[in-house]
């Protein structure tokens, strides 16, 4: 555990050196300009379209450092050939792999509780009034939406094990549209008559991640009642999903021959 | 990793296929019951702005996102073709489409048709057929599916002749609708006009669902159970 936790941190430090937490100055801007575009002019709804935009780009914002960071980690290493000194000392490659997977966790986790505050900071200020600023659906919302970024990244993990960032990045990114697309691929499979087509689309279903699963934004903003049952078979989905990535991850690794 | 013994390796592998076979089958089990919280899914369309509005988010991908809605609206109706047959979004779905890609041409006939044989929303099916008059002017389909609505739906022959008569002088229509809209301007040829209007539409129609309709209205027809395209009486059968 500490060793994970050592190539946790280290990571962490890394995307802190990589200036990648200044992307939240973009997101804050982004956020800000918009807020003071929807003050002049949109009239009512006002903390209905903050809350929308606002859970979209830290989803947004969140999937592109997923991706970006996730990977470049473990390459980086390889090319510079930094790996080497540490699976020198006691650290299996597993626990290299899982430490690193813990600091991307770790780096996007504070982007989204930065991301979250600026959030309800705005809401504060532009909606105060025109309903409750710190209602729990919208933590769920964020914190459906760090799993969502949880599994983007073990995906991006699962494919910078064995792959070049530029391919890894592609694969990821079509991971991530896919994710968001299986249900409706599993009902116009069904819909085709085609039991070979029905077959191939509910396999894709139930094997590539359903990342709709973690997207309640819409009930949320709403206000809509959401089922304490979505909520617990989604995060154990999160995990189930996380653990079969990094143990893929793991098991490429180990494979791996560096030269 | 050929520094293990074979024992130690045959260890590792079958770990390695006992985790992951574990580790599927959770996902399975897990998505499953998952999927039973999906049947709301599809209605959150409802919450998506007019398509007027969602072009400029659409950040230039208007097509993309219109082939995304296109799927979640035949999947909408797919899903409700096969449970409840009730298709309130089905109308303001096709409408997001056609404003954000308004040369996607099949939307039109898809909403146009089945907007008023399957979910009895005959004006809103004319809306949208009227859309796909401005879009393509000179497809004589549209304005024939017009005056089929209100000749077989709302049974008004005197609104269905402007459509038919436009659709007949359009490139490419059939030689038999000039004849139908003689028979039809005349009453005394009306039942005979009507029936040889749905047989042609019959003929002209591929799909099972839309041809089985118009059998039973022939059928109606011709049992004198059903009027037909009289400018006066507007019962809908239907």
């Amino acid at each position: 555990m500490r060793v994970l936790w050592a190539i946790a941190r280290n990571t962490f430090k890394e995307a802190v050196r990589n200036k990648i937490l200044y992307s939240l100055i973009f997101f804050a801007l982004v956020m800000m300009g918009l807020s003071l575009v929807l003050d002049q002019v949109t009239i009512g709804q006002r903390s209905k379209i903050i809350k929308d935009f606002g859970l979209a780009s830290i989803n947004i914002f969140g999937v592109l450092i997923a991706i970006v960071v996730g990977i470049s980690l473990v390459y980086k290493e390889i090319d510079k050939r930094t790996i080497y000194p540490i699976l020198a000392k006691p650290v299996r490659r597993s626990q290299f792999l899982i430490g690193k997977y813990f600091g991307i966790v770790l780096t996007l986790a504070v982007e989204v509780m930065v991301m979250s505050f600026f959030l309800f900071f705005l809401l504060g200020i532009y909606a105060a009034g025109s309903g409750p600023v710190f209602d729990v659906g919208l933590f769920e919302a964020i914190a459906f939406i760090f799993m969502e970024l949880a599994v983007v990244a073990a995906a991006a993990i699962l494919f910078s094990s064995f792959s070049t960032p530029f391919l890894s990045g592609m694969f990821t990114l079509a991971i991530y549209i896919i994710g968001h697309l299986t249900a409706d691929l599993k009902r116009l499979g069904a819909l085709s008559g085609n039991l070979l087509l029905e077959r191939l689309t509910a396999l894709m279903y139930y094997l590539l991640p359903d990342l709709e699963n973690f997207n309640i934004k819409g009930e949320v903003v709403y206000g809509l009642p959401l089922e304490s049952g979505k909520i617990f078979l989604g995060s154990l989905y999160a995990l189930v999903y996380i653990s079969l990535l990094l143990f893929l991850s793991s098991v490429i690794f180990q494979t791996r021959d560096f030269k | 990793m050929g520094t293990l013994s074979p024992g130690k390796e045959l260890k590792q592998r079958v770990f390695t296929i006992i985790t992951l076979a574990a580790l599927l089958t959770a996902l399975w089990g897990v998505q499953k019951e998952l999927h039973a919280y999906k049947t709301v899914e599809i209605e959150s369309l409802i919450y998506l702005p007019s398509g007027k509005y969602l072009r400029p988010l659409a950040l230039g991908y208007d097509q993309v996102a219109a082939d995304i809605l296109w799927m979640k609206a035949v999947s909408y109706f797919g899903g409700h073709y096969l449970t409840d047959k009730q298709y309130p979004w089905l109308y303001h779905i096709l409408t997001l489409i056609i404003d954000l890609d308004p040369r996607f041409d099949f939307p039109y006939y898809f909403g146009g048709v089945v907007l008023s044989l399957e979910a009895s929303q005959v004006d809103q099916a004319n809306q949208i057929l009227e859309r796909g008059m401005e879009a393509y002017p000179q497809r004589w389909e549209f304005p024939f599916y017009v005056g089929f609505n209100y000749f077989y739906h709302k049974q008004d022959a005197s609104k269905a002749i402007p459509y038919l008569e436009r659709a007949s002088s359009l490139p490419k229509s059939p030689p038999y609708l000039k004849v139908l809209v003689a028979h039809l301007s005349s009453k005394s040829g009306q039942k005979e006009a009507a029936l040889n209007f749905y047989r042609e539409a019959y003929q002209h129609t591929s799909d099972g669902m839309i041809r089985q309709k118009i059998k039973e209205k022939i059928d109606r027809v011709l049992s004198g159970e059903e009027k037909y395209g009289t400018g006066d009486t507007d019962t809908t059968s239907h």
